[in-house]
């Protein structure tokens, strides 16, 4: 007589033998929706920097020059809408290195108000002169560094001079 | 008196002979189900082990420059939120890791020959659990079944060539057993088996709606279109792991506060 129960555990044991998918299907619907955009969407397009203002996710608007081409840039940009502040910062402190003055402009500014980075008066005074040195956005930064100065004392500012002078050289 | 036995037995013994037809209908229906189960499952598992190798591999890589992003984060501003944050990353790291290395990720690619399945289909055929005809039988069925499972995914036709000439078929006929006896029996085989039938069935369907047959279905239809998917999810990922080295990069170089 062979009962039927005992037979179904039996199978299910022969079963196991078998190489079953064992993986969490966490890392393999991961690939589903990778291969669904990669497959569904035209290779991305070089995301354009918008000029005007830029929302960042913790809420603060960022000052982009207009006509802001900078080539590194340019594939990054999409980030800021997702990460943080701080995170988007060391993408611009990059940048700025490279030389690009939109990053320079970005950088002063965070200095200037404390975002992302510890506020610094006399880091937010070098990034804008350096980014003045260079010519560009003369309206920006004009302004920008008249606001800065006044909370600057005479040998903060020469300090912060010479720190532009360095980082340009 | 003897006419009265005739009529009595006549209408048992036709119905034995269908039986034993339907029952010899049901078992090949069965192995054809059993060889298609198996094959789907090796499919898959070998497809998945692909994945896992080519694309898993990297996700797992991923992970570990996003954990670290999260960590340096977390040095950076040592809030709970984002120490929370790089411990999740941490542990999501770990996990993609084990998922991509794991045994899954050894399984090869599989493509049983012709024989192969023949032997499989004949195995199923005779030896199936769902025959036996008491439980020490089921016994030696079970141990038989998954041995030439084994064998199949081995691609082993010798293993399966000698588990059937080792195993006697007793289940035909029962010694001693009266007609009535066997006609029992044999009902409760086809319906034993219809219902395997059936389980085989609903698995092959689950088994076709899972996250890895339907990855395996995009990259076919991928590469009519001319497109080796898993090559296409490297490439994306390995983008994106450069993309976490450069930005793991510049958050080192924040975490020394410039002069």
């Amino acid at each position: 007589m062979i009962d039927k129960s005992q037979l179904q555990v039996r199978l299910k044991d022969g079963d196991s033998s078998l190489s079953l998918p064992m993986v969490r299907p966490a890392l393999i619907a991961r690939g589903r929706r990778d291969a669904a955009i990669l497959t569904e969407l035209p290779s991305p397009a070089p995301t354009e920097m918008q000029s005007g203002k830029f929302l960042l996710t913790n809420g603060r608007e960022v000052d982009v020059p207009p006509d802001s081409a900078f080539e590194y840039l340019r594939g990054e940009v999409s980030m800021f809408s997702q990460e943080d502040y701080a995170e988007a910062l060391a993408w611009w402190r990059q940048a700025a290195d490279a030389g690009s003055t939109e990053a320079q402009y970005i950088l002063g500014a965070a200095y200037r108000d404390g975002d992302g980075v510890p506020q610094n008066h006399v880091l937010a005074y070098a990034w804008f002169s350096l980014c003045a040195s260079n010519g560009d956005f003369d309206k920006y930064v004009s302004k920008a560094l008249d606001d800065v100065v006044k909370e600057l004392t005479a040998q903060q500012i020469i300090e912060a001079q010479g720190l532009a002078k360095d980082w340009q050289s | 008196m003897s006419g009265q036995i005739t009529r009595r037995l006549k209408p048992e013994e036709e119905e034995i002979l269908r039986k034993r037809e339907e029952l010899a209908a049901i078992r090949a229906t069965l192995a054809e189900r059993e060889l298609e189960l198996i094959d789907l499952r090796s499919q898959l598992a070998a497809f998945e082990g692909r994945y896992l190798r080519q694309v898993g591999a990297l996700y797992a890589e991923l992970d570990e420059w996003k954990a670290r992003i999260s960590e340096l984060q977390a040095r950076l501003d040592p809030s709970a939120a984002s120490m929370a944050q790089a411990e999740e990353a941490r542990e999501q790291a770990r996990q993609t890791y084990e998922d991509a290395h794991g045994k899954a990720s050894q399984t090869q690619d599989f493509t049983p020959s012709p024989d192969l399945k023949r032997l499989f289909r004949e195995v199923a055929k005779r030896i199936h659990p769902d025959f036996a005809k008491d439980s020490a039988d089921l016994d030696r069925r079970t141990r038989f079944m998954t041995e030439a499972n084994r064998a199949y995914e081995a691609g082993d036709a010798e293993t399966l060539q000698r588990i059937l000439d080792e195993y006697q078929d007793g289940a035909e006929a029962v010694e001693g057993e009266g007609i009535g006896a066997e006609l029992i029996r044999t009902i409760r085989q086809i319906s034993l088996a219809r219902s395997r039938v059936a389980a085989i069935e609903r698995e092959l369907a689950a088994l076709r709606q899972s996250e890895v047959a339907l990855l395996k279905k995009q990259a076919e239809e991928r590469e009519q279109q001319g497109y080796d998917l898993m090559f296409e999810l490297a490439t994306a990922i390995r983008e994106q792991i450069e993309s976490a080295k450069k930005k793991h990069e510049a958050l080192a170089k924040l975490e020394v506060k410039p002069a």
